[in-house]
């Protein structure tokens, strides 16, 4: 059963937390629904991981608040948080078996051993690990450790899930397999969970929303479609994806026409008290721009090939248009083989799709 | 004639004299600081002896090099045959055997020694008279029981210690480190000393006054003397676990301190405390000068009082000591086998 959204459940409010003279976080805001899935992107030493650990009561803010459920749970120690958290070091006790591992919290709040056995063979029917309950953590796969963790977490039933980057100690395909599962565990379960990751990959597939950080700042908190296709700052557009990046001039800023590389064309719109012949910089996502212009796109450029790879499905084109260069994705066509290296081609977008982001 | 073997040579000379005028110049200089103006005048005159026995052998050396230099280089063939043979040689059983026979030829001397009791024969007539001597159980006992109490008292200090200086104040490990060698710098004369001082029956916490007291200050002389091998071996055991995510990872599923330490911390490092154990243990069994001077019948004593009045039931004595120290050693190894095995880490 899935709770109702729509319902506040978290609230962090003006967090800030300094470590000697380092500001780590600085002041961040955020409102969180019930059962939602919320994941904190962004560079290494961008905050994410100590707001995730302000929120574990790790660490203590140096100002602001954090309230569950108009409750501030500022002062409480971890222990008293009711949260779940899964490390990326796995962090199985490595005296316990995996049965004991799980049981670990629920023995701890005092259930009996009836209900224990009883909510620990639940909890390994919910990873896919019935069976595995005598094995040490030793003797399984990261994989498989890191779902135990995910088990013992919930066992306890808490009321929010924390996730520190359990997915990056794996190899790519368990990676990939493993958030799904996480995914869905997550929305059977109906848990508010807040997630931790510069893979903005995996944030992008898993997330009801994403927060992006920089160096301690929130850019943006919004679904992967609106933070992919609607970057509100140029970090979270290049940190987000692949992006091009043309610089070129206005060229009348009243009708709207640019030029790059002397190819002069109209964008959509351009930002207010724009000039003519001030430079500028056009961005743009790599599958927004074909080769050709099968559609009509009103935007046509010309340039040479300077790069092809072939990733499988896909294959990305670096086009050279003079200094500048443009990336671009085209489906692996069978029955067309791709451009080759030096080729003339003219590549085409939709004016539409041009982003014109502030610096 | 090899022009680079007389360069080697000539370097190699030079570096010997540059050696031997620093020293002649520092001699004189120490020898001028405290001298008055005729042993002045006997340095100088004794430096410039020395210096010119340093150019002399330069000298020699020098003029001599390309000989020195032809003669290495005749003997290529020999040498590289002694090489040959060298190369066969499996030196490190040498150096074992070296080693093995320099520890145990005194042992197994004292063994033979100790079945010489009867003229007639060997036999085991002296480790009978030691092992049925109730003053030699008496003690054994005794020295048992505290270096239990020992180890106990050990471990509820430096099991919390160590762990929260790794949690919480790693800045604090160099200093925590130099605290627990102390009692390998300090002897346990002085350490007896000042406890007799501290707590004799003029102080204000007169432990000596009873026995009670004063078995309780042996304990804790003892967890003093064991506590360098003590801290280390569980320092050793908490770096072989992820002590903080571990940590946290109980303290978030409701765990509190304790239970954290019970529960987690302690279960994980068992194999590094009981080798700390036995090693306490081993210290305790032959301690003699702190246990004779707070007078308690241990059996470092009873040890030392044999020694003194009898031939043969020391040697055994020596023997069966030497038996429960490597006891305590195998069961450390023997323990390691079946220590929790800790999962691949991560990080």
């Amino acid at each position: 059963m899935e709770e109702p959204h729509n319902a506040e459940f978290l609230r962090i409010e003006n967090l800030v937390k300094t470590f000697g003279s380092n500001t780590v976080v600085k002041g961040a805001n955020l409102a969180v629904e019930r059962g939602e899935f919320v994941t904190l992107l962004g560079p290494s030493g961008c905050g994410k991981t100590t707001i995730l650990r302000m929120i574990a009561g790790f660490e203590r803010p140096t100002s602001g608040n954090i309230l569950v459920e108009g409750k501030d749970i500022t002062p409480l120690a971890p222990n008293q948080r009711k949260v779940g958290m899964v490390f990326q070091a796995y962090a199985l006790f490595p005296n316990m078996n995996v049965e004991d591992n799980v049981a670990f919290g629920l023995k701890i709040a005092g259930m009996p051993a009836e209900q224990r056995r009883a909510r620990v063979d639940e909890m390994l029917k919910l990873i896919g690990l019935t069976g595995f309950g005598k094995r040490f953590p030793f003797e399984m796969s990261g994989g498989q450790q890191q779902r135990v963790a995910l088990a013992r977490a919930l066992a306890p039933k808490p009321r929010m899930l924390l996730l520190d980057e359990p997915l990056s100690a794996l190899d790519a395909k368990i990676r990939v397999s493993l958030r799904q599962e996480i995914r869905s565990i997550q929305r059977d379960l109906g848990i508010t969970t807040i997630f931790v990751t510069h893979d903005q990959e995996e944030a992008l597939s898993i997330s009801d929303r994403i927060v992006v950080m920089s160096a301690g700042n929130i850019e943006q908190f919004g679904t992967p479609f609106e933070v992919y296709n609607r970057p509100s700052t140029k970090f979270v557009a290049t940190f987000v994806g692949t992006l091009n990046t043309l610089n070129g001039k206005i060229v009348n800023a009243a009708e709207r026409s640019v030029s790059v590389e002397g190819q002069v064309f109209k964008v959509a719109n351009l930002p207010g008290g724009a000039t003519d012949n001030a430079s500028l910089s056009l961005t743009m996502r790599p599958e927004a721009v074909s080769l050709g212009a099968p559609n009509g796109q009103d935007v046509v450029l010309s340039g040479k090939v300077k790069e092809v790879s072939f990733l499988g499905s896909v294959i990305r084109l670096r086009v050279d248009l003079g200094d500048n260069s443009v990336s671009l994705d085209t489906f692996n066509d069978t029955s067309t083989p791709p451009p080759a290296l030096d080729e003339k081609v003219t590549v085409s977008l939709y004016s539409s799709d041009i982003m014109i982001l502030p610096n | 004639m090899n022009p680079s073997l007389i360069a080697i040579w000539q370097k190699g000379f030079f570096r010997a004299a540059t050696a031997g005028v620093v020293y002649v110049v520092a001699d004189l200089v120490v020898r001028l600081l405290e001298s008055n103006l005729d042993e002045i005048v006997d340095a100088l005159v004794a430096t410039l002896h020395d210096l010119l026995v340093v150019v002399a052998i330069a000298v020699v050396v020098t003029v001599f090099s390309p000989v020195i230099a032809r003669v290495w280089a005749a003997t290529a063939t020999f040498r590289a045959a002694v090489v040959k043979v060298g190369a066969k040689v499996p030196w490190p059983w040498v150096a074992f055997a070296i080693g093995a026979i320099y520890f145990f030829l005194p042992l197994a001397a004292t063994f033979e020694f100790s079945l010489r009791i009867q003229r007639t024969g060997y036999s085991f007539l002296a480790y009978t008279n030691v092992l049925q001597s109730p003053a030699f159980q008496q003690t054994f006992t005794y020295s048992i029981l505290v270096g239990i109490a020992a180890i106990v008292v050990g471990l509820l200090i430096v099991v919390p210690a160590a762990y929260f200086v790794r949690l919480r104040a790693p800045q604090l490990r160099p200093i925590i480190e130099f605290v627990t060698l102390l009692p390998l710098i300090i002897p346990p004369i002085i350490l007896v000393f000042g406890y007799i001082r501290l707590y004799s029956s003029s102080s204000i916490l007169p432990l000596t006054n009873s026995d009670v007291g004063t078995n309780i200050l042996l304990t804790l002389a003892y967890v003093a003397l064991a506590m360098p091998y003590m801290y280390r071996a569980v320092d050793t055991g908490l770096r072989t676990i992820d002590v903080q995510t571990l940590t946290e990872a109980a303290n978030i599923l409701g765990a509190n301190t304790a239970t954290i330490l019970i529960r987690v911390i302690f279960p994980n490092i068992i194999v590094a405390v009981l080798s700390g154990a036995f090693l306490t243990l081993a210290i305790v069994i032959g301690e003699f000068t702190v246990a004779s001077l707070l007078n308690r019948p241990a059996f470092g004593v009873y040890m030392q009082n044999v020694g003194a009045n009898r031939a043969f039931e020391p040697a055994a004595l020596a023997v069966i000591s030497f038996i429960i120290t490597w006891a305590a050693m195998g069961m450390i190894q023997l323990l390691a086998r079946f220590a929790p095995k800790t999962a691949a880490r991560t990080d």
